[in-house]
């Protein structure tokens, strides 16, 4: 029996390699050569060489360093003139094996300077009508005046330091070079106008709200010279601010005393230090209370209290003193208008506090729900990543806002002026919180390079953000994750596109490029192409091997590999390095039957081969839906007792038992899959059967190795099918559906349909 | 102050930097125009909350569009919206964009809209201030099918005209 296998499987292999001589002999041309093009040729062009820094698993090496600055700051609100006044004494500290000559400075606020290039690289075109004020401010140079006025810049011993500014970087020369293991202290003070934010422009991530009684609301940001980040791969990170690609900032310690108006309540990065200075007596007791609330926030600065305080317009003073430690920035807010409730998380064996300060216009929508969403959002995002490592998380309601900080965020959602709170309106705030608390895990604690890869942070953040959503209300209305969402971008004409590895300034489509398009990769790798179970272990990974450091793209790449077993050079290079579309499709289906008649095409064959038929033994012979061998009879459901060499060889070779639990195919299917797009996906197929039942079938891409374009596949069923369905769930961003079943579908026209209605 | 001011210092201000990190302002349209249908058919994807933001600034009302609360004619204003700021001439005559209906799709709303049109379309064109007139980085792009010709057109706050030629 065996011998008789073997044979026809010779057989039928030189009948396929038959075909293929004759095609060879078509061709007249020499093919030309070309380098290995293939979809699954590995990453060595595009990646940097592995290196003592960074290993080929994509975790830190050996040699990895970064550098670290603590930061003492002194700063002083002038609330009537929206001025800030501010000191600060930095300590560098060099751990890079080289020497440093000098150190390069953020200056953020400067993109608001009168002078500042950042308006000058828009397009401008004339306004059909403008106000006076707009026209002053546009045509005569009378625009907000903002950017750090520098008062000193001094050494350890009060000498002044040379420096120069280049627009948003500051580079300060150092009289001797330092060396690795070194330290560096110097002190800068400086004033800046803050601005209003929804009318000034300029650094739009900070300034005040302007309330109509008067009331400011501030959102402070950016507000002190930052270092800039010295590393392996970039050097000094000195890339210019423009305003719209984020930060790259160095972990350190920082003591920040700020003095405010008397009847400010305030909050920021870091712990708070004389509680009992700041706050009332009673309002200490509260706080002690939300200290031990695991269930619900309690309310520690109540309504009455900030709609009483927001009358005062104190002149008195008030200094708050936060410290934090091993963070990558200090952010804070503070107004009269202020209301705060807080509660604890357990996290772990830690006890972080979920904190809101929102004014009254916010409620009742902020009372029900913020803290509650950061509660959820530590406690989420932990579970993907890593135990919150922070003290607290605070969301401060700010209108028009979205923006992170470590443990302080901005986020918009307020009821209208009617008092009415839409699904909109909530789920938006929902969203905006829960994406701004998570950027504590990335890029505030997974500390990537967000000046040169807005993605990053980002992509990983808007993934997580997804699956927090889902878990937070399962009807969350979700517009990035799900693989359709992002179909309409991806299928855009590819003048308009760019790779995700692209800088953010230069993305048209920020929104779906930077966020949507990654987070909905990632979400198809943990849905289609890894499992939950492989995808959980090794993001999980990368975020425990990059907390606390510095994290480039091809760490991030390389871990999800190494702590997975799956190769996924194709899919980076797609997803990521390029703007390849997905689109696979159903090019032919053919049906076959089983006869025991010698087909014509066989016979032939043997002939022409010269081989004798009874060489082979009996054989079951295929016949194509379409063959002229095919008589009417045949054209039915296969019964496989009726087939006598099927029978004979089922009876000798199983038992009755055995044979009871053989399949029983009686429909067999040959399916062409073809692939318009250049992008490759695992083939989901949905057989629909004549009885309404379905039966999905799963091709891992690797199906697509060879030619990268076809790929054919043979299902035999015991059930008739009535209809193919590609990717039925529509889990693989398929630009085209149109070509995903069989037989095909009409397109429905859906302006007749809305036009019948 | 008054509304025609409040809402130019608007327009020109409030989103003239990129701060709202969470946000981004794209409209998609599909421009399809098959002889045999003696229309061309138009769809507009646009973010409901940006659409709510325009038409508050316009009639200073909320208009909840596609919640419970939604007012009994905001179609209507929907329709006056986009006939103002999406201008098609055909030929070099203007058409009237004639407003069907709309759908909800999660944070887009779809509207669909027609110009009754039977001649071979030798000159398009399209002025387009979509959202771009309140949201400086509002990106508009549009598909067009015109008898099977495919082409992507992009529309910005500063570029908000453009023609096109058919043979």
């Amino acid at each position: 029996m065996k011998k008789s296998i073997s044979i026809a499987f010779l057989f039928f292999a030189s009948l396929t390699a038959f075909a293929q001589e004759v095609k060879k002999e078509e061709v007249k041309k020499e093919p030309q050569g070309h380098t290995d093009i293939n979809k699954f040729s590995q990453m060595y062009a595009e990646m940097a060489t592995p290196n003592m820094f960074r290993t080929a698993s994509g975790a830190p090496g050996p040699a990895y360093y970064q550098q670290r600055a603590d930061y003492k700051i002194n700063l002083e609100l002038d609330d009537k003139l929206s001025r800030m006044y501010g000191s600060e004494t930095v300590t560098y500290y060099n751990n890079a094996p080289e020497s440093l000559d000098y150190l390069w400075v953020q200056l953020d606020q400067n993109i608001a300077r009168r002078d500042s290039q950042t308006p000058l690289i828009d397009n401008q075109t004339m306004p059909p009508a403008t106000t006076p004020e707009n026209f002053a401010k546009s045509y005569m140079g009378k625009g907000f005046d903002g950017g750090f006025n520098l008062e000193y810049v001094k050494d350890e011993k009060g000498n002044t330091m040379k420096y120069t500014i280049n627009n948003t970087m500051m580079r300060i020369d150092l009289p001797k070079a330092l060396k690795k293991g070194e330290k560096v202290v110097f002190s800068i003070k400086w004033w800046y106008n803050i601005n209003d934010y929804m009318k000034d422009g300029g650094n739009g991530r900070s300034g005040y709200e302007l309330f109509p009684d008067g009331n400011k609301l501030y959102v402070i940001a950016q507000f002190y010279p930052r270092m800039c980040v010295y590393n392996d791969v970039e050097g000094w990170q000195n890339m210019q601010f423009w305003g719209r690609s984020e930060f790259a900032l160095t972990f350190g310690n920082y003591d920040v005393k700020i003095t405010v108006p008397a009847d400010h309540i305030l909050d920021g990065t870091g712990v708070l230090q004389n509680r009992n200075e700041v706050y009332t007596a009673e309002q200490v007791k509260r706080w002690q209370l939300a200290e031990n609330s695991f269930d619900k926030p309690v309310v520690i600065v109540t309504q009455a209290e900030a709609t009483a305080a927001e009358k005062g317009f104190s002149t008195a003073k008030k200094t708050w003193h936060l410290k934090a430690e091993n963070v990558r920035d200090f952010a804070f807010s503070t107004s009269r208008k202020f209301i705060l409730d807080a509660m604890a998380v357990q996290i772990g064996n830690s006890k972080p506090m979920a904190i809101s300060m929102y004014p009254k216009e916010a409620n009742p929508l902020w009372e029900n729900l913020s803290t509650k969403a950061v509660a959820h959002t530590l406690k989420t995002y932990s579970k993907y990543t890593f135990d919150y490592p922070y003290p607290k998380a605070i969301s401060v309601s700010a209108e028009d806002q979205g923006m992170e900080y470590p443990m302080i965020c901005w986020n918009y959602g307020r009821p209208d002026d009617k008092g009415v709170i839409s699904d909109r309106v909530k789920y938006g705030m929902l969203g905006v919180i829960i994406h701004e608390v998570g950027h504590n895990f990335f890029p505030m604690i997974v500390n990537s390079d967000e000046r040169q890869w807005t993605w990053m942070d980002e992509g990983l953040n808007t993934f997580l953000e997804y699956l927090t959503e889902q878990e937070f209300d399962k009807d969350f209305p979700a517009d990035r994750g799900p693989a359709k969402s992002i179909v309409p971008y991806m299928k855009g004409n590819q003048q308009f596109l760019e790779p995700i590895m692209s800088h953010g300034d230069v993305i048209y489509n920020f929104g779906a490029n930077a966020y949507g398009k990654p987070a909905t990769g990632l979400n198809i790798l943990r849905e289609t192409i890894m499992g939950h179970e492989l995808f959980d272990h090794a993001f999980k990974t990368y975020a425990n091997r990059w907390k606390f450091k510095h994290p480039t793209p091809e760490d991030f790449f390389r871990t999800m590999e190494d702590a997975s077993a799956v190769d996924l050079d194709w899919f980076w290079k797609g997803w990521f390095y390029s703007t390849d579309v997905v689109d696979l499709g159903i090019k032919n289906v053919k049906q076959f039957y089983v006869t025991e008649d010698a087909t014509k095409e066989v016979k032939e064959s043997f002939n022409r081969r010269g081989r004798r038929m009874a060489d082979a033994g009996p054989l079951l012979y295929i016949v194509n839906s379409e063959s002229a061998d095919l008589k009417p009879e045949l054209k039915a459901a296969l019964e496989k007792e009726k087939v006598v060499a099927l029978n004979d060889y089922l009876t000798k070779n199983y038992t009755a038992e055995e044979r009871a639990t053989l399949k029983n195919p009686k429909y067999f299917y040959e399916v062409e899959f073809d692939k318009p797009g250049s992008l490759m996906m695992p083939i989901i197929a949905e057989l629909n059967f004549e009885d309404g039942t379905k039966e999905v079938h799963k091709f891992p891409v690797q199906i697509w190795r060879r030619n990268n374009t076809t790929a054919k596949r043979v299902f035999a069923t015991e059930k008739k099918v009535v209809k193919i369905q590609l990717d039925p769930k529509l889990e693989t961003a398929d630009i085209d559906v149109s070509n995903n079943t069989w037989p095909k579908e009409a397109v429905v026209d859906k302006f007749e349909q809305i036009e019948k209605k | 102050m008054n509304k025609l001011k409040f809402s130019i210092l608007v327009a020109i201000f409030v989103l003239s930097s990129a701060f709202t990190f969470h946000k981004f302002y794209v409209g998609v349209f599909q421009v399809d125009y098959f002889k045999e249908k003696k229309a061309v058919q138009i769809t507009a994807r646009l973010f409901i909350d940006d659409l709510e933001k325009a038409l508050y600034k316009k009639h200073n009302k909320h208009f909840y569009l596609t919640t419970k609360d939604e007012v009994a004619d905001a179609n209507n204003y929907i329709a006056k919206y986009l006939q103002d700021k999406l201008k098609i001439k055909i030929n070099n005559k203007a058409q009237t964009l004639q407003f069907l209906t709309k759908e909800q799709e999660d944070n887009i709303v779809i509207c669909y809209l027609k110009i009754n049109f039977k001649d071979n379309i030798k000159d398009l064109d399209i002025t387009n201030n979509v959202l771009s007139d309140i949201f400086n980085e509002q990106q508009n792009l549009v598909h067009l099918n015109i008898n099977g010709n495919k082409k992507t057109i992009l529309f910005t706050n500063t570029e908000t005209n453009q023609k096109l030629k058919y043979k």
